[in-house]
């Protein structure tokens, strides 16, 4: 009845938190100058995702309603 | 050339006394967090000030965040006023910090580095366990956030080892 719950090391307390240990390995396999070029990929790809949404949110802006006549 | 590593170039190339500390620190140590900013915790010394603004001059640094028509001066004195500075620059975002919270100042940050080689450049970097120290020092949610994080990169880096 009286069992001492185990405390957890730090990298089954990062997977209780819900961090991907699979991308910290993965990180851990590069040299730190690959994790900065990893980083910035990842950096540009927010970027361009970024820059979509404006561009998508001012089309939407621009787009003429429905025609005269019509109902959505 | 990426615009970190070229920021970094030209820290290094005009002789900034800076430490790198932060979410590029936790890259370089293995961290998977992905950031958008260098942060850099510099020496104050008269001399290393206006390396400084030397070195970032041309990339016209401006505050991050502030209103556009706060007024901006980079100058040795702008950076006397005050201590630490969120600025945008041509060549991104850097973040100048004249003291770490649990380590110290700019010489407590050197003696709490080590050389690592980004992008086949020395640079002075805090060490794992110091930026450990000072996230869990700032205690902020992303601070504790990234604290467990780096705590497993320790784990992991200390299994791989053994």
């Amino acid at each position: 009845m009286n069992k001492r719950k185990r405390k957890m090391d730090a990298v089954e307390r990062a997977k209780a938190y819900g961090i991907d240990i699979s991308l910290l390995e993965s990180s851990l396999a590069l040299t730190p100058t690959e994790r900065l070029i990893r980083n910035e990929g990842m950096l540009a790809l927010a970027r361009a995702f970024a820059r979509a949404r404006a561009q998508k949110n001012a089309t939407d802006r621009g787009t003429p309603g429905p025609p005269v006549g019509k109902r959505s | 050339m990426l615009p970190i590593e070229e920021l970094l170039a030209l820290l290094l190339e005009k002789e900034v006394d800076f430490v790198i500390i932060g979410g590029v620190a936790g890259l370089a140590h293995g961290s998977a967090r992905t950031t958008a900013d260098l942060d850099v915790c510099y020496s104050r010394a008269p001399a290393s000030l206006e390396t400084l603004v030397a070195a970032l001059g041309p990339l016209k640094p401006r505050l991050r965040g502030a209103p556009a028509n706060l007024p901006f001066k980079w100058d040795k004195r702008t950076l006397r006023a005050g201590l630490n500075f969120t600025l945008d620059t041509d060549l991104g975002p850097i973040d100048l910090l004249g003291e770490v919270a649990g380590i110290g100042g700019y010489r407590d940050a050197l003696a709490a580095s080590e050389t690592l080689t980004l992008f086949n450049r020395p640079c002075r970097v805090l060490t794992l366990d110091a930026l450990i120290r000072s996230k869990r020092a700032a205690n902020r949610k992303r601070d504790r956030e990234h604290l467990i994080e780096l705590e497993a990169v320790k784990k992991l880096r200390s299994k791989k080892r053994n």
